[in-house]
């Protein structure tokens, strides 16, 4: 007679269910895929920044062809573009970029350059600066940019960085591609790195003791944002422009520092004076 | 990217979702394992050739089933092992949870018919998704089989 | 109706065998039974209402097939088995199948 059963056996619950802290493993996968994804993300983002001007800067022109600006006073803009390109002759550009300079009209301070090698100076600030030389600090530190071809980097850096973000919150497919676009920020304002704006600011100064022969006064613009009292003016700019102390520490190590100051382009003067 | 405060949001879920659903599984495995042995003389066993003693008894189909839900912290949890692979166990204290619940109730139903035994039992699990995104939102399980009851 | 998931009743015979029955039934999962619902998916812990639910639909699967069973002048179904199926993302069906027989005592 085989042996029957008279009651359910009674098993420790750890076979099917197995113990170990939850909370251990929760911060041991947290922790690894945290640093795994950190790593990748890192790699893949310098990556994207070396191999971005790759791009031929004719895509950059391409992208931007449609872009239309508010030109402001026709004299005060070409004396812009004059300074700009005395400026930019200095700096052994390649042929194939071109340089376009535009006006704003924003009392808001500030100054960008975007794909397409399109520059942006605000109405705002050149009330802020005293001299051509000043000007030219910035126009130079734009014209940098652009040389450098940091428009185009900081998209591939984006993109990286937002792909990567995509993907670990599981969101390839439709709506991982819908973020990777949508956060390009390709037109307007880009954010670049220190590392960036330091080149940028290295570059300049070049520009500029090449051009008149000292670096005096390209510490204007930043003297003037530090005392700026309008606090808005002000946050907006650091935003997309970082710590402006490093930047004067910079600037006063420089060589040349004493010459003379050039009036501002008398064009320029008056379309900012204007209201 | 994702703001502080929605960061803010998301942890305190999770450790809302952590410490409620830690304290709601520790009741319930106690009163499963108090559950199993009352019922522990009521045999449950899912064959089909039935010893003698029980050759004679009535039958009837017994079942009993139980949806129980995630909480936060297992969700994340299995999210995680997803990238990585390997066993999510904070699932499978889900499931063992489930099918336990519910053979406790296929068992209280056979009782209360009289029953000796229940054999040929059956398990049917399914999920019900809380999201569509996010995968499991909840299991069901169910448990039947034939309970025998002795003649009267 | 008598209802045995085995294929034999122990203490009866089978007189004759009538053929296959089955009762299905499709069911909304996301009714708003449950209101707690979505908080229980943060603590975790019984869906008592989606419970309720998935027994009513059950039943009601039952009802149907023993309706098909009685159609046929059964008094038992043997081998019951259930199936369950996701069909939507919202919705499931639940099946119910088995063999209807007329039993008599041995």
């Amino acid at each position: 007679m085989t042996q029957w059963p008279d009651q359910n056996p009674q098993f420790d619950d750890r076979i099917n269910n197995p113990p170990g802290s939850a909370l251990g493993e929760f911060t041991r996968l947290l922790l690894g895929l945290g640093l795994v994804t950190t790593v990748a993300a890192l790699l893949l983002i310098a990556a994207a920044g070396r191999l971005s001007p790759l791009i031929p800067f004719a895509w950059e022109a391409q992208i931007t062809r449609n872009l239309s600006f508010n030109e402001a006073d026709p004299e005060a803009l070409a004396a812009l573009e004059t300074l700009g390109r005395n400026l930019a002759a200095h700096a052994a550009m390649d042929e194939v970029i071109e340089l376009h300079f535009h006006l704003l009209d924003s009392n808001t301070p500030n100054a960008f350059a975007t794909l397409g090698g399109h520059v942006m100076v605000t109405r705002g600030l050149i009330r802020e600066v005293e001299s051509e030389n000043g000007l030219a600090m910035v126009v130079g530190h734009e014209i940098a940019h652009i040389h450098h071809r940091d428009p185009i980097r900081q998209l591939g850096r984006g993109a990286v960085l937002s792909l990567v973000w995509a993907l670990v919150t599981g969101g390839t497919g439709q709506t991982g591609l819908e973020q990777v676009l949508g956060t390009g920020g390709m037109l307007g304002m880009l954010r670049y790195s220190r590392e960036m704006e330091r080149e940028a600011d290295a570059l300049a100064l070049d520009l500029l003791q090449a051009h008149y022969g000292h670096t005096n006064g390209a510490d204007e613009f930043f003297l003037a944002m530090q005392n700026q009292l309008d606090r808005e003016a002000r946050v907006e700019f650091l935003q997309t422009h970082p710590l402006t102390e490093d930047r004067l520490t910079t600037i006063g190590a420089y060589g040349e520092q004493a010459g003379e100051l050039q009036p501002l382009p008398e064009a320029l003067a008056r379309w900012a004076e204007k209201d | 990217m994702v703001m502080p405060i929605e960061l803010f949001f998301l942890l305190g879920l999770l450790v809302l979702g952590y410490v409620a659903g830690r304290f709601n599984e520790k009741r319930h495995y106690r009163s499963i394992r108090e559950g199993e042995s009352r019922f522990r003389d009521l045999l449950v066993m899912n064959g089909r050739r039935l010893p003698p003693h029980l050759l004679k008894h009535q039958a009837r189909m017994v079942s009993g089933n139980v949806v129980i839900s995630v909480d936060y912290f297992k969700v994340i949890l299995a999210a995680l092992r997803n990238l990585v692979g390997g066993r999510v166990t904070s699932y499978e204290s889900l499931i063992d949870r489930a099918r336990r619940e519910a053979v406790l109730r296929m068992q209280a139903e056979a009782r209360e018919l009289g029953a000796e035994a229940v054999f040929n039992l059956r398990y049917e699990t399914s999920r019900i998704s809380g999201d569509a995104t996010r995968g499991v939102g909840s299991m069901e399980v169910l448990a039947y089989g034939t309970a025998l009851i002795p003649p009267q | 109706m008598l209802l045995i998931n085995m294929e034999f009743a122990p203490d009866k015979k089978i007189t004759s065998n009538l053929g296959m029955v089955q009762g299905s039934i499709v069911k909304a999962k996301h009714v708003g039974r449950d209101i707690m619902a979505s908080f229980k998916n943060i603590i975790g812990g019984e869906l008592k209402g989606y419970t309720e639910l998935m027994n009513e639909a059950r039943d009601e699967a039952i009802a149907r097939m023993v309706e098909q069973a009685e159609s046929l002048g059964a008094n038992a179904i043997l081998n019951v088995r259930f199936a369950t199926s996701t069909v939507t993302a919202n919705a499931s069906e639940i099946l119910v199948y088995g063999s209807a027989v007329v039993l008599e005592d041995r």
